[in-house]
Order: structure tokens, then sequence, then C-alpha cells
């Protein structure tokens, strides 16, 4: 099968118009997206599972994952008294609770996971096990706080570039602390992170 | 969700994060647990999937242009990681040309499309060829999920060969082997339909 017969192949299958349809190559994908379409209109015809548009359960489920990854700021989950009224979602409430407190707990032990190791031309230096899974977090959080932060990986170095506000917020303010970062002088937080031994 | 509100929310953060979550599973979920569903076979796998993907489209919010509308782009995650879970579960047979029975099979088929035309249709014809269809595809599937599935998202969207690449991750010369895989493999796992449809009659 030549690289052309296969184009064609593609194109007859994404329901194009090839150069030549009268090729092998066009009425074999014909025949298999036409079958492909017959069998994708009887699928849909079966009675699949089908979710309910608004789950409150599931919404509680999806924020609890949000503050686990660090999207969403503990302290106001757990001040979502809303939800705490309404008596159907209360496992979900007391679950995003739990989370919150699990969350809040990593966050302090995750101050010892990482070593401050110096500024330099703008630049600060943070060391931790794994770089990669802290800048994750180091962006999820400063998002959370409202910056837009971005993440890089340069020559294997993981890196976080973020604006910040000023004045720097209560919010901003914590997260630097927890990561042992400076305030930087220009509101521009710059952050390069290496891995114990790879300097 | 309005895709402009879902920029405007990734613009400010904070308390906006929670409302736009919300919104994202009340628009999307039930259409992506569908998609998920159809790949992965299993209800909490699919809703693992597309929660994950939420977290994933918040994460890559700054990266949505805006100049295409909110759900594809969505989708195109959830493809994504659904690709990389069938990777991760389900080690695809490869192809060994020197498997006679495989590259006889082959040959059959490329000689069947080759000289004959598809019969003309009817009522029952039609019932058999899709019972048989029905029958090869579920075996494509389970061996070939990725190629099956890809497949059959080239028919629903149209995707083109850059479309492709995109969503697997893939050099253009790298797609264009995962598309002749796809052929390949199709023709010997829906041999038997390939016989009904083009064999003499």
């Amino acid at each position: 099968m030549s690289d052309d017969d296969d184009k064609t192949w593609l194109d007859v299958l994404a329901g194009r118009a090839p150069a030549d349809a009268n090729r092998p190559a066009a009425r074999e994908a014909r025949l298999l997206r036409e079958s492909l379409i017959r069998q994708r209109q009887g699928q849909q015809a079966e009675p699949l599972p089908q979710p309910p548009a608004r789950d409150l359960h599931r919404e509680a489920e999806l924020l609890a994952r949000a503050g686990r990854e660090g999207l969403i700021d503990p302290a106001r989950l757990r001040r979502r008294s809303g939800w705490l009224r309404d008596g159907r979602v209360l496992a979900a409430a007391a679950a995003v609770a739990f989370v919150a407190i699990g969350l809040t707990l990593f966050l302090h032990t995750g101050a010892e996971r990482e070593v401050y190791r110096g500024t330099h031309d703008g630049v600060v230096t943070l060391e931790a096990a794994s770089p990669a899974t802290l800048k994750s977090e180091l962006i999820a959080e400063l998002r959370a706080a409202g910056v837009t932060a971005t993440g890089y990986e340069r020559f294997g170095l993981q890196g976080v570039d973020a604006e910040l506000p000023r004045p720097i917020t209560p919010q901003v303010r914590a997260v630097l602390e927890r990561h042992h970062l400076p305030v930087p002088e220009d509101g521009v937080l710059k952050v390069e992170i290496t891995a114990p031994g790879s300097r | 969700m309005d895709r402009y509100a879902f920029m405007s929310a990734c613009r400010d953060g904070g308390m906006a994060i929670e409302r736009a979550l919300r919104l994202l599973d009340r628009s999307y979920f039930p259409i992506l647990f569908r998609e998920g569903l159809r790949g992965l076979r299993d209800s909490e796998s699919a809703r693992d999937l597309v929660q994950e993907t939420f977290i994933k489209v918040w994460l890559r919010c700054a990266t949505f242009q805006g100049d295409s509308e909110l759900l594809p782009w969505i989708k195109s995650i959830l493809r994504h990681s659904l690709l990389d879970r069938l990777r991760k579960n389900h080690r695809e047979a490869a192809l060994d040309e020197s498997d006679r029975l495989e590259s006889e099979v082959e040959r059959r088929i490329a000689e069947l499309s080759e000289e004959k035309v598809p019969r003309p249709d009817d009522e029952v014809r039609r019932g058999q060829l899709d019972d048989c269809f029905k029958r090869c595809w579920e075996r494509f599937e389970s061996a070939s999920p990725s190629h099956a599935l890809v497949m059959s998202w080239i028919v629903e969207d149209g995707l083109s060969h850059e479309e492709v690449g995109e969503l697997l991750g893939r050099t253009p010369a790298a797609t264009r082997e995962f598309i002749s895989q796809c052929r390949k493999r199709a023709r010997v796992h829906l041999a038997e339909w390939y016989e009904l449809a083009f064999g003499a009659g």
C-alpha cells in the first residue's frame, strides 16, 4: 500500500472527495465509512447510560478533585454554607471538607519538600525531589490565588513564570511563603526548579 | 458554556474556577461521558476520564485561543487522555509481517477491492452486511482499540492527516505510519466483512 493510496483512503474515510473516486482504496474506504456511519446511527438508538446534565454529587466530586489538584482554595470550599444547607449534598460536602483538611496538611508538610537555593538575576532557584510535580503544584496554587502562571521545561529544567498582582494579595503571599519564595521587587516571579545533585 | 465566559473565568482565576468547573460539568458531562464510554466501555472509567479532562481543561485554559468553539477543544483534550489510557491499559499486538495468515488475509482483501465492485444492496443483504460488520468491528476494537477509535473519529469529524497527527502527538511521518496501520489492521479484522461486501454474488 503506497502513501498515496493511504491518503486517498483517509480522505474518503473522512468524507472528502478524492482525486480519483474509482481507485480501489477509495471504494474500500467509502464502504467502510458508510458501514461505520450506519453502525453509529444504530448505537445512538441503543439505550446507553445517559447521565443527567446536572448532578450535585458529581459536581462535588469534581470540586473535591480540583481541591486535591490545588485548583481551589480549600478554605473557601469549607465556607460554602449554602451547600451545607442542602441535605442532598451533605455527604459530598463532608467529602470536600475531608479533602480540604487533607490538602491543608499536604501543603503544610509540602513546605519541607523543597529547598531555596538562592536568587540570581531575578531567578529564584528551588531544589525538589520531583521538580515537575513541584512546578505543577506551584502553578496550580498561583492560579488558585488568581495569578496567571505559566510553566516550562527547558533543557531538562522545570520553571515557572508569573506576573504577580501589586500590591501582593494575602493569598499570593501565602503561596510564596509556603514555597520559600521571596517577593520579587519588580512583581515578576521567575522560578527554576532543579533536582538534587543536578547542578 | 459560552467560550467567552470560559476565557473570562480563566483570566479571573480565583473564585471563578469553582463556578466554571460546575458550568463545564453541567454543559458537557453527558456528551463527553458517551465519548469516553465508547472508548473505555466502563462507566466508572468514563466518569473518571471526563473529570480528569475538566481538570486538564482548567489547567490549560490559558492556551484556549477562543477562535473555535469550546466543545471541540475540550473533546480533543479528552481524546488525548483516552488514547493515553488505552496505550497504558492495552498493549496492542503488532501486526507481524511474517505472520502468514494475516498476510494472506490482507492479500485477499487487496485482490477483492482491486478486482470487484461492491455488490448492489438490497435490504436483506444490507442487514447481513451490517451484522457482519458489527461483529468484525467489535473484534477490531478489542484487538486494536486506538486504531479503531481514531478511525471512527475520522469518520465522525472528517479529520485531516494533520488533525490526526495533532491528536496522536506524532510527527507527520509517524502519523502516516499510524494511518497505514489503521488500514492494514482494519483489513485483517474486517476480512470476513470485506469478503461479504466485495465477494462475487
